[in-house]
């Protein structure tokens, strides 16, 4: 159970996996679309307003292909063509599952609120003031994301692995620049929509 | 229970590679001494030496191979490579 949670690809790849991914990548999508989140980058779940249905499902196609592509030409390069561009594409596509709970955290716009809150109590410090329930919340949902973020970096890690069969210095230095690279990029595409 | 003995394959003491020095007939009980080399494959570790059989029996399938086993295509590509390695590096011992 706990390898098929942190590393599902040694059981698991190419199309299977990515059509597993692409299950998960739809729900994460429209949870949201509902509950107004942006995944506007690799890394990134921001809650907005009012947001525009169709493009919570861009956010994660455009965050899907930066990664395929950054990281298949990163494996390819260094497995001098040898990486198989399925085995990138389904792996990384299913290592996004764990943050379809993201969005979860701002149901009835809760999470949003808080935001506002804490950006009024910035600029006025004696309006508006966070009650306990909602400090607690903040500080929860905080965590959790970011703990989902970490889990998704380690699985794309594992599913960078995997798919190239690369080692040592080759494999965290080559993961660690397309991770940057594919987060500037992402985040530059989807500032463009 | 019965104990299955695995073939020593490097020497406990300093872990070079070991060579054949007896062989026994079980069936007239003649012993043969010299200095015998292990044969390459004789030189993989017994889960080596398995998952040569197994590709062997799926006729260099990888794709059977990895259905057999439950595992995934690039799990099973990425062992036969490394196994690939380990042959290579023992050729050129």
């Amino acid at each position: 159970m706990i390898q098929k949670l942190f590393n599902p690809f040694v059981q698991i790849a190419g199309s299977k996996s990515l059509i597993i991914g692409l299950l998960f990548l739809l729900l994460s999508s429209t949870l949201a679309a509902f509950f107004n989140t942006r995944f506007d980058g690799i890394l990134d779940a921001h809650y907005t307003k009012n947001q525009i249905f169709y493009l919570s499902y861009l956010d994660n196609l455009i965050n899907i292909s930066v990664t395929t592509l950054i990281f298949y030409g990163f494996g390819s390069l260094l497995t001098k063509g040898r990486t198989r561009f399925i085995d990138i594409l389904g792996t990384s596509t299913l290592a996004r599952f764990p943050l379809f709970i993201i969005p979860l955290f701002n149901i009835e716009n809760q999470s949003g609120l808080i935001g506002e809150k804490i950006i009024q109590s910035i600029s006025k410090p004696n309006a508006h003031q966070l009650t306990q329930f909602e400090w607690i919340y903040l500080i929860n949902s905080g965590i959790i994301s970011l703990l989902l973020i970490i889990w998704y970096i380690f699985l794309l890690f594992r599913a960078y692995k995997i798919s190239t069969n690369l080692k040592g210095a080759n494999l965290i230095v080559s993961f660690i620049l397309g991770l940057i690279i594919a987060e500037i990029v992402s985040k530059i595409l989807i500032y463009q929509l | 229970m019965s104990l299955i003995k695995k073939l020593p394959l490097c020497c406990p003491s300093c872990e070079f590679l070991l060579s054949v020095n007896r062989m026994h007939c079980k069936s007239c009980d003649t012993n043969v001494e010299g200095s015998y080399e292990l044969p390459l494959l004789a030189q993989l570790n017994g889960e080596e030496q398995k998952f040569v059989i197994s590709f062997l029996k799926s006729s260099g399938s990888i794709k059977e191979m990895a259905s057999q086993m439950g595992m995934s295509y690039p799990t099973m590509r990425n062992m036969l490579d490394d196994l690939i390695e380990k042959v290579k590096t023992l050729e050129n011992k």
